[in-house]
């Protein structure tokens, strides 16, 4: 059976899985290699159930919710299904509160186009309300296909040329490369994580299960 | 050949000019600050020019600044931190299994094509405007600083905008925005947590990525207690953070247009790069429907893949990071409501640009680390080491962005330790740069009042021999017991309290070694036949004494000059040859500096010599890199100092990469002295590129241990004139020094400048640290005679003559 490679140098893939967990690893982000979208669910349900800072705690009465990027929500509807079968309850962007899913949701689920080995980094190409989502919680987590895991910042760069040579209203119009958790080291140098965005950063690889 | 006089016939009109310049030494201090208040009195016409919040008077930033200890100790943790991060974060890259390129080819890579953008900014400009719009963005063209404020106020006003949110940009402080909009009555939030801190404490950013790197954690406790309404705890940061967030929360949510800077402008694509830790550029450039890049031409890149070769430095440059948390690329508005709007100012690039000796900086990608190597800085910090923008480009810019008179002050805290033109990813010419403008200042104010009389005593081959010879006669009264240092002098304050000055020898080094020939064998015996076998046999070498060696340290002439005929070398040293000129060029004085520079070519032309070489490294810096770009417009003289400078070595160079010393040459059963350390004399580690070489001679060649000195190459300190014109600042930089002496646990320090070795000498006597300061000749002349003591042996062969 071929191994599975990406791009021009023919690397092969798991051992480019392997150099991006060895890379995110330092930035205190956690690597899931998981089969199936349900295993993405069960992830979720684990940090739904550990529930999140008091500062982004539920009304009283409620429990801790997750949320899905609604990109990711209308490509892959079974995530959906998935986490409502495992008992987790979701927070739903709309519309007119783009935002004000962030009370008692404890996790956010979106996805990345690509990761790029050499810096541990995920790219994601989509809507302003994915990004909220992305931002918001307290913990997220980015689902990216093991196939798409690009080599280096040179793929990563011919592929955002790509991407934002597409035209208006395509997703290549605002891109973000997303290494680790939110951070500031503005007072004394002290890392601390969670500055705007998430502090629990996890990579779920699709079709990097090992067994 | 000028006329050799003693010290026997001295003229009252020579006294009083001796008698001006120490005073002006002992005075130095005073006269420093005295010295900046022309630059600092105009700088009042800039103010009105940007709307009326620029920093206060250097003076009064300075004096603040040296009496900030807890700032002083937090830059410290930072720097040394920073280098630690920084230096990994390359090396890892090198060597991962998927290695990449070294520091050195992705910085000229980047070089390159910043250099390009820079030579046809027109056509880039115009290929990125096109790119843009296509995108959907709008893009103005302001005409100056007021301009782009003002596009931006009437953009909020025409929407009916009173609060924006910002996310970091040192083109909106550079123009001054917040205040414009701020008068107008229009909020902004800052939502960089550092530049949020600056904010609230109604100060600049001290830093260009840590604007509030200069605070510590009680003052942000404060400030962000007072701007949250909560109890902040100096000790718990991370609650501190979380209580920024939830206030900060509010801001994103209210405010309707967004300001960034950027990192990056993509011409191919028209994408905006931008790069945070935080995410707050996230929210800042997303929820609003209003999103203004305000930028400035030198941050066009042509292609994306240009793009990633800056991503790979900066932020390994700037924290140590293979790349940063977000970086983000906006090519036009994302949404049919979203609108986005670029600013591009000038405010000075374009002169900027038209100037062949700074065009560089505008490679600039704004990292910070030539902040983060920077020894004044540490001191001082960003507020005094900088205006609006700090470190070693803030000393260059300003002059462009805010008047010659803003950057007077800054610029003459650089030591030209040269340690910034080593990390910059854009291979800036940053010290250079900073004695240009140095230049500009003394044409524009002219010389401390202190240092005319001073220098031109200096440039004066006879008169300066005369004042030598009557400082070294009448200093003898003044030396304390033991003969080696002066006695505090009464009022002499800061200048004296913290280091021990020399009291110059009886007879100066030309005395001993010119035998009354005009290119004189030295007096000492030729070594006869050569010690060692060399590269350098027969080989005619000329010595340049350099004068602190001269009048102070003759000694160390002498075992140059054994060292180099124990090579085989015919040494001669040429007699008309005085001081290089290097004081005058480090103080802005280039017609000083050329004077004397011209006199040292013809000196040492005449000695007709295959090469030329000093222990005094400083000055073969000077003569080697440094005149050539000193007669940059005078095609004749800079050919001469071309070929002077291709001849032109230190010793170490000579003996390493000429001589070619072999391992254990000079290797004798070891004695029991204590642990020696080396201090690279920063110029020779940063500008000759000195990192193995003096390794090679006292373990190689020497056959001895070393035991590591931390931040060895870090400059002592002394910084040439700056060490008199900003005691309080040399003293600091030594002190430094000295704690890493302490931490090396070493008794015997070795260095090749007889600058550091004053500075050093001095800084060991008056803090009681018996520590020996020697020069690596001295080491080397040590090893030569334990190596060969029959050379030695025989009454008047090879000795010194007495002191």
């Amino acid at each position: 059976m071929a191994t599975a490679v990406s791009g021009e140098r023919g690397v092969a893939l798991d051992l480019l899985v392997d150099r991006l967990a060895e890379r995110t690893g330092k930035l205190g982000v956690q690597i899931h290699r998981v089969a199936t979208l349900d295993e993405v669910a069960v992830l979720a349900a684990e940090l739904v159930e550990d529930g999140g800072p008091a500062a982004f705690a539920p009304p009283a009465g409620a429990g801790w919710r997750a949320i899905i990027a609604p990109t990711l929500d209308a490509a892959s509807p079974a995530l959906r299904q998935h986490l409502t079968t495992r008992g987790v309850a979701l927070a739903e962007v709309t519309p007119d509160r783009p935002t004000g899913a962030s009370v008692g949701v404890a996790v956010g689920i979106s996805a990345a186009a690509h990761g790029v080995a050499e810096t541990g980094t995920m790219i994601v190409a989509d809507g302003l309300a994915d990004r909220l989502v992305r931002m918001l919680a307290p913990k997220h987590i980015l689902v990216v296909q093991m196939a798409d895991i690009l080599p280096s910042l040179d793929e990563a760069g011919e592929r955002l040329r790509a991407l934002t040579a597409a035209g208006p209203d395509t997703p290549g119009r605002y891109v973000s490369f997303i290494t680790g958790p939110s951070r500031t080291a503005d007072i004394e140098m002290s890392l601390t994580v969670g500055a705007h965005g998430p502090a629990e950063l996890h990579i779920a690889i699709l079709g990097a299960a090992q067994g | 050949m000028a006329e050799q006089e003693t010290g026997r016939g001295i003229g009252w009109g020579r006294l009083a000019a001796l008698a001006v310049a120490v005073g002006a030494a002992v005075g130095g201090a005073r006269a420093a600050r005295r010295a900046l208040t022309p630059p600092d009195g105009r700088t009042r016409v800039a103010k009105e020019d940007a709307g009326g919040h620029l920093p206060q008077p250097f003076a009064e930033r300075y004096q603040r600044a040296l009496n900030d200890d807890r700032m002083r100790a937090g830059l410290l943790r930072f720097q040394r931190n920073w280098r630690v991060g920084r230096d990994t974060a390359f090396a890892q890259y090198r060597e991962a299994e998927d290695g990449g390129k070294t520091f050195e080819a992705m910085r000229d890579e980047l070089a390159a094509t910043k250099d390009r953008v820079i030579a046809a900014p027109d056509r880039y400009f115009a290929q990125f405007k096109a790119a843009a719009e296509r995108n959907g963005a709008i893009v103005y063209e302001s005409h100056s600083a007021e301009d782009a404020n003002r596009y931006i106020a009437d953009l909020c006003d025409r929407k009916g905008i009173r609060v924006i949110d910002k996310s970091k940009s040192m083109a909106t402080e550079e123009i001054g925005l917040n205040h414009y909009l701020e008068a107008r009555g229009i909020h902004v939030a800052e939502t960089d947590l550092g530049e949020w801190l600056v904010q609230l404490s109604d100060e600049r950013p001290s830093h260009l990525i840590a604007p509030a790197v200069h605070m510590d954690r009680f003052i942000t406790a404060g400030l962000l207690s007072k701007a949250t309404g909560q109890q902040l705890e100096p000790d718990d940061i991370g609650g501190q953070v979380r209580a920024a967030r939830h206030k900060l929360r509010d801001d994103f949510l209210r405010a309707r247009l967004g300001i960034s800077g950027a990192n990056a402008i993509i011409c191919e694509t028209g994408t905006t790069m931008i790069v945070t830790n935080e995410g707050n550029a996230e929210l800042v450039t997303s929820l609003p429907d209003i999103h203004v890049v305000l930028v400035g031409r030198e941050k066009l890149l042509p292609t994306m893949a240009d793009a990633m070769t800056q991503v790979r430095l900066l932020a390994r440059s700037a924290t140590g990071q293979a790349i940063s948390v977000y970086t983000t690329f906006i090519s036009g508005p994302d949404r049919p409501e979203k609108e986005v709007h670029y600013v591009f100012v000038d405010n000075g690039r374009s002169a900027m640009a038209a100037d062949p000796a700074f065009r560089d900086a505008l490679r600039c990608i704004r990292c910070g680390a030539c902040a983060d190597v920077c020894p004044p800085y540490q001191v001082v910090g960003g507020h005094a080491f900088g205006y609006i923008y700090a470190g070693a480009i803030g000393l260059v810019n300003t002059p462009f962005h805010h008047g010659l008179a803003a950057g007077a002050g800054p610029q003459s805290l650089c030591v030209s330790c040269n340690a910034c033109a080593t990390v910059c990813p854009v291979a800036i010419d940053l010290p250079r740069q900073i004695l240009d403008v140095r230049r500009k200042v003394v044409e524009e104010y002219g010389l401390p009042w202190y240092k005319r009389p001073a220098l031109e005593l200096w440039s004066n081959a006879t008169l300066f021999d005369h004042a030598a010879r009557a400082a070294a006669k009448f200093s003898r009264p003044l030396a304390e017991p033991g003969g080696a240092f002066m006695r505090k002098l009464p009022g002499a304050g800061n200048y004296q309290r913290w280091r021990s000055l020399p009291v110059p020898a009886k007879e100066p080094a030309r005395d001993r070694l010119f035998g009354g020939e005009v290119h004189g064998t030295p007096r000492a015996p030729r070594l006869s036949p050569p010690l060692l076998q060399t590269r350098v046999t027969g080989t005619r070498v000329a010595y340049f004494i350099q004068c602190l060696t001269d009048r102070l340290y003759p000694q160390m002439a002498e075992a140059t000059v054994r060292i180099l005929q124990a090579c085989g070398a015919e040494v001669v040293v040429p007699v008309s040859q005085h001081c290089c000129g290097l004081p005058a060029f480090d103080s802005g004085d280039w017609e000083r500096a050329k004077r004397m520079a011209r006199a040292t070519i013809e000196s040492l032309e005449a000695a007709d010599a295959k090469w030329i070489v000093t222990a005094g490294a400083s000055c073969a810096v000077a003569i080697a890199h440094e005149y050539p770009h000193l007669f940059g417009d005078e095609p004749a003289w800079r050919a001469r100092a071309e070929a002077l400078a291709a001849k032109m070595l230190d010793l170490t160079s000579f003996l390493v990469r000429v001589a070619k010393l072999e391992d254990g040459a000079l290797a004798a059963p070891e004695r029991n002295v204590g642990p020696v350390t080396y201090h690279n004399f920063c110029q020779s580690y940063n500008v000759l590129k000195l990192h193995a070489e003096p390794l090679a001679l006292i373990r190689g060649v020497l056959g001895r241990d070393l035991v590591d000195l931390p931040e060895a190459n870090v400059c002592c300190g002394f910084g040439g004139s700056t060490s008199f014109d900003k005691p309080e600042l040399s003293e600091h930089i030594l002190a430094r020094k000295l704690e890493n002496v302490d931490q090396s646990g070493a008794t015997t320090l070795i260095t090749d400048n007889p600058g550091c070795i004053m500075h050093l000498r001095g800084g060991m006597d008056a803090s009681g640290r018996e520590v020996r300061v020697m020069h690596l000749v001295e080491l080397l002349d040590e090893g030569l005679r334990a190596k060969f003591p029959e050379a030695f042996a025989a009454p008047g062969r090879l000795e010194d003559a007495a002191d």
